[in-house]
C-alpha cells in the first residue's frame, strides 16, 4: 500500500511541473531599452533595442513598430525578433519629446504595473528630440544604449546632477498631487556623436512637458529634495572679482560635507508661505581668485551664500512660473496646512505659483583645501 | 486518559496559532482597506480595533476557565445539553469552513496573479493540499508544531519593509486625525477582519499546559497582530502617496517590488513564497477545528476520515468554480460581518448568560 501511495506523489510531482510557460535563453529575445513616442503623423511609435547575442561587440537590433497599445505592441515585436520576446525586464524606459507635449501620456504605461511580472524599477528616461534618432543612431566604440543609459542616470544621479526616476517613482509622483513629477533628461550631441546626460526635465501634474533645468539647477533641487547624498559639488561666479577676458576666474567651488534643509510652512492671507533653511557645510574645491580664506573666510561664506541664495530664488520662481512643483513644497503644506492644502488640493501647480517663498541659505566653509 | 493531555500545547504554541489564523487572513487588504475608509489616519483604526479585540477574547478566555478538561462544544452540552450544543457545532464548523475558505481562496488568487499565471489553480490547490494534510491529521500537538515552526522561520520577514522607508515620506502621516474621528470609527468593524481566528481559545484551551496564562497568552497573540498590521500598514502610507494607496491593489506586495538588490530583481517572488506559510497559518486550523466540530456533532468517528471529505469537497468545488478577486473581496466582506456576530458578540452572550446561571444557581442554593 505505501509503495503505490509513493508511487503517486512520484508520478504527479513528474508530469504536474509548472514550467508550461518556460523559455530557453537560446531563444529569448531580451530587450533591455524601451522607448515610445509620436512620429511624424502623430502616431504612437514602439521603440526596442535588443542586445545581440554574439562573437561581434556590441550588435544590437533596433527596430520600431507603430502601435496603439504597448501590450498590444508585443506580438508586433515579436514578429521582429528571432526569437521569443521576453520584454518584461528593460533597464530604461525612454520617452520622446514630442509625446511629452501630450498630457496623460502616463496611462499608456499602465500594462507595466497592472501585469504583475514586469519589473517597476526600470530607468525612465525623457529624450531631448525625436526618438527616431536615438534608436537609429549607431554608437561606435560605446556601449550598448540601454547599458550607457542605465549607467548615466545611476552614477549621475548620485552626484546630484539628474534625479533618479524609475517607472514605479514616475507612478508614485503621477498620484500625488502634491508634488510634479521630474525626469532624467538625455540629449544626443550630433558634434561629439554621443549621448549626454543634460539635466532633468519637469512635467507639470498631468505628466506634460513644462521646462528643463541643467546640472547646478538639478543639484539644488535635490538638496531642496533632501535627496542630495553627501559629496554633490556646486560651482559659484563670485561676483566683483577680476575676470579675464577669454576665461572666466571669478569662480569659487566647493562639494557639499554635509547639508541641513528645513521647509517651514505657513498660511496667511489667502496665500503659502515657505520658509526654506539651509544649512550648508562646505569643502573648497576650486578658487580661482585670491582671497585669504584663512583671514576673510566671513567674506568668501557670505558670498557664497549670497550666490546660492540667488540661484534658489531664482530656480523656485521658475517652478513657480511653469506652476510645478518638483520639490513637493505641497507634501509640506498638506500635513501642516490640511485644510488649506484641501482647498487647493486639485490645482496644487497654481496655489503653489502664487505662494510666497523666502530661503535662507547659510554656507559655512569647514575645509579650504591643500592650497591656500 | 483524557485526549487533550495526550496532545499538549505549550504557551508560545497557543499564541503562534492565535496569531497566525489573524495574520495570516488579513495581512494582505488591511493597508488597501484602512486608506480607503480613513486616509493615512487609519493606522488608527489598527490600535483601537486591538484595545476593542481584546475584551472579547479575555472573555472568550474566561468562559473557558469552566471547562478545563474540555472544549467549547462540551462546555455547552454539559450546561445546556446535547441538544442546543450541535447547532453551535455547526455554527462553530461553518464559521472556521468559510475562514479556511478565504484563506485558501485569497492564496490561490495571489499564486495565480504573482507566480504561477500559467498554472491551473486546481494543481496548485491539490499541491497545498498535502502539507495542509499532513498538519491537520496529527491534531492540535502538531498544529503548535507547525505555528510555531513559521514563525521562527519567518520572523525576520517584517524587517524587509523598512527597506522601502528610506524612499518614503513621513509627512504624508501627518497631520493625524486630518479628518477627524468619524472616517478612523467607520473603518473599524473593517479592521476587526484583521483580528479573527481568537475563535481558536475555544478549541485549543483544554489542550494548553499552563492554564493560567491563557488570558496572557491571547492577549499577546493580539498585540503580534497588531504590530504586524501596524508596521506593514505604516510603511505603505509611509512609501505610497495617499491617491496612489487607494489604487494599489496588493500594496503589501508592490511595496516589495521597489526593493532593488544588486544581485536580485522581482524580490517579491520569494516574499510570495514565503507568505504562503504564513497564510497556510490562516486556514489549516481552521480546517481541523471544523472537522472537530463535525465530528464532535456526529459523535464518534476520527477527525481524519472529516478532513479528507473535507479537503476532497474542497478540491472538487475548486476544480469546477473558483470565485473572482472582486467575489473573494466580497466574501470577506461577509466573514467580516459574520465574524462579528460570531466572534465578538456570541463570547459576550455566552459569558453573560453563564454569569446569570451561576448567580441563580447560588440564589436557589441558599435560598
Amino acid at each position: 500500500m505505501k509503495t503505490i501511495i509513493r508511487g503517486t506523489w512520484l508520478f504527479l510531482a513528474l508530469i504536474i511541473g509548472g514550467c508550461g510557460d518556460k523559455i530557453d535563453l537560446e531563444a529569448a529575445a531580451v530587450p533591455l531599452a524601451a522607448g515610445i513616442d509620436l512620429d511624424d503623423n502623430n502616431q504612437l511609435r514602439f521603440y526596442v533595442s535588443n542586445p545581440v547575442f554574439g562573437d561581434k561587440n556590441n550588435e544590437e537590433q533596433q527596430y520600431n513598430i507603430p502601435v496603439t497599445s504597448l501590450r498590444e505592441s508585443r506580438s508586433i515585436q515579436d514578429a521582429y525578433t528571432s526569437g521569443a520576446l521576453e520584454g518584461r525586464n528593460y533597464q530604461v524606459y525612454v520617452v520622446g519629446r514630442k509625446l511629452l507635449q501630450h498630457e496623460n501620456w502616463f496611462k499608456i504605461l499602465d500594462v507595466v504595473f497592472r501585469d504583475a511580472r514586469n519589473t517597476v524599477l526600470d530607468r525612465m528616461v525623457a529624450f531631448n528630440g525625436p526618438l527616431e534618432e536615438m534608436f537609429t543612431v549607431k554608437t561606435d566604440n560605446q556601449p550598448p544604449l540601454p547599458v550607457i543609459l542605465r549607467g548615466m542616470v545611476d552614477s549621475k544621479s548620485k552626484r546630484g546632477a539628474t534625479v533618479l526616476t524609475t517607472v514605479q517613482d514616475m507612478h508614485r509622483q503621477i498620484f500625488e498631487e502634491a508634488l510634479t513629477p521630474s525626469l532624467s533628461e538625455v540629449t544626443y550631441d550630433a558634434k561629439q556623436k554621443s549621448f549626454r546626460l543634460s539635466g532633468t526635465t519637469l512635467l507639470t501634474h498631468k505628466g506634460k512637458y513644462a521646462t528643463s533645468i541643467g546640472f547646478q539647477e538639478s543639484v539644488l533641487l535635490n538638496l531642496l529634495k533632501k535627496d542630495a547624498t553627501k559629496g554633490v559639488s556646486l560651482s559659484f561666479a563670485i561676483p566683483g572679482e577680476p575676470n579675464s577676458d577669454f576665461f572666466s576666474l571669478n569662480r569659487a567651488s566647493f562639494s557639499v560635507r554635509d547639508i541641513d534643509t528645513k521647509i517651514k510652512s505657513s498660511y496667511s492671507n489667502n496665500n503659502f508661505h515657505f520658509l526654506i533653511r539651509m544649512k550648508v557645510s562646505a569643502a573648497m574645491t576650486e578658487q580661482l581668485f585670491t582671497l585669504d580664506i584663512q583671514q576673510h573666510a566671513d567674506i568668501l561664506e557670505r558670498k557664497l551664500s549670497q550666490q546660492m541664495q540667488k540661484q534658489l530664488e531664482k530656480l523656485i520662481r521658475k517652478f513657480q512660473k511653469h506652476q510645478i512643483d518638483p520639490v513637493g513644497f505641497g507634501i509640506y503644506a498638506r500635513a501642516y496646512q490640511y485644510r488649506h492644502y484641501k482647498e487647493n488640493e486639485n490645482n496644487w501647480g497654481e496655489a503653489f505659483s502664487d505662494a510666497e517663498i523666502k530661503c535662507e541659505v547659510k554656507v559655512t566653509i569647514n575645509s579650504m583645501g591643500t592650497v591656500k | 486518559m483524557s485526549p487533550f493531555v495526550k496532545s499538549p500545547l505549550s504557551f508560545l504554541q497557543y499564541v503562534f496559532i492565535i496569531a497566525g489564523i489573524q495574520i495570516g487572513i488579513a495581512i494582505l487588504s488591511i493597508p488597501r482597506e484602512m486608506a480607503r475608509f480613513a486616509g493615512t489616519d487609519g493606522w488608527i483604526a489598527i490600535v483601537l480595533g486591538w484595545l476593542i479585540t481584546s475584551i472579547p477574547s479575555l472573555l472568550t478566555v474566561q468562559i473557558m476557565k469552566g471547562s478545563p478538561d474540555g472544549t467549547i462544544l462540551d462546555l455547552i452540552k454539559k450546561k445546556l445539553g446535547r441538544w442546543l450544543a450541535i447547532p453551535f457545532a455547526l455554527v462553530f464548523a461553518a464559521y472556521l469552513g468559510g475562514m479556511a475558505y478565504i484563506g485558501l481562496l485569497r492564496t490561490l488568487l495571489i499564486i495565480r496573479v504573482w507566480l504561477l499565471q500559467n498554472t491551473s489553480p486546481f494543481i496548485v490547490l491539490v499541491l497545498l493540499f498535502i502539507p495542509t494534510y499532513i498538519v491537520t491529521r496529527e491534531g492540535t500537538n502538531m498544529l503548535g508544531r507547525f505555528a510555531e515552526a513559521i514563525f521562527y522561520f519567518l520572523c525576520w520577514l517584517p524587517f524587509i519593509y523598512l527597506l522601502p522607508l528610506k524612499e518614503g515620506q513621513w509627512l504624508n502621516i501627518i497631520p493625524i486625525l486630518k479628518e477627524g474621528w468619524l472616517p478612523i470609527l467607520s473603518a473599524v468593524p473593517t479592521v476587526l477582519f484583521a483580528y479573527l481566528g481568537f475563535i481558536a481559545v475555544f478549541f485549543l484551551y483544554p489542550h494548553l499546559t499552563h492554564k493560567k496564562h491563557a488570558g496572557a497568552g491571547v492577549l499577546l497573540a493580539n498585540t503580534i497582530t497588531m504590530m504586524m498590521n501596524l508596521l506593514i500598514t505604516l510603511v505603505c502610507f509611509v512609501y505610497f502617496s495617499p491617491s496612489e494607496m487607494i489604487e494599489v491593489n496588493q500594496p503589501v506586495i508592490s511595496v516589495l517590488k521597489t526593493i532593488q538588490f544588486k544581485f536580485l530583481e522581482r524580490i517579491e517572488i520569494i516574499f510570495i513564497s514565503l507568505y504562503i506559510g504564513l497564510y497556510s497559518l490562516s486556514w489549516i486550523p481552521a480546517l481541523y477545528f471544523m472537522a472537530y466540530c463535525l465530528k464532535w456533532t456526529t459523535n464518534g468517528a476520527r477527525v481524519r476520515s472529516y478532513l479528507i471529505g473535507l479537503l476532497a469537497f474542497i478540491g472538487i468545488g475548486t476544480y469546477f468554480y473558483l470565485p473572482t478577486f472582486n467575489q473573494s473581496v466580497w466574501l470577506e466582506y461577509m466573514m467580516t460581518r459574520i465574524g462579528i456576530v460570531v466572534e465578538y458578540i456570541l463570547p459576550i452572550v455566552i459569558w453573560i448568560y453563564l454569569v446569570i446561571r451561576e448567580k441563580v444557581r447560588r440564589e436557589e442554593q441558599l435560598g
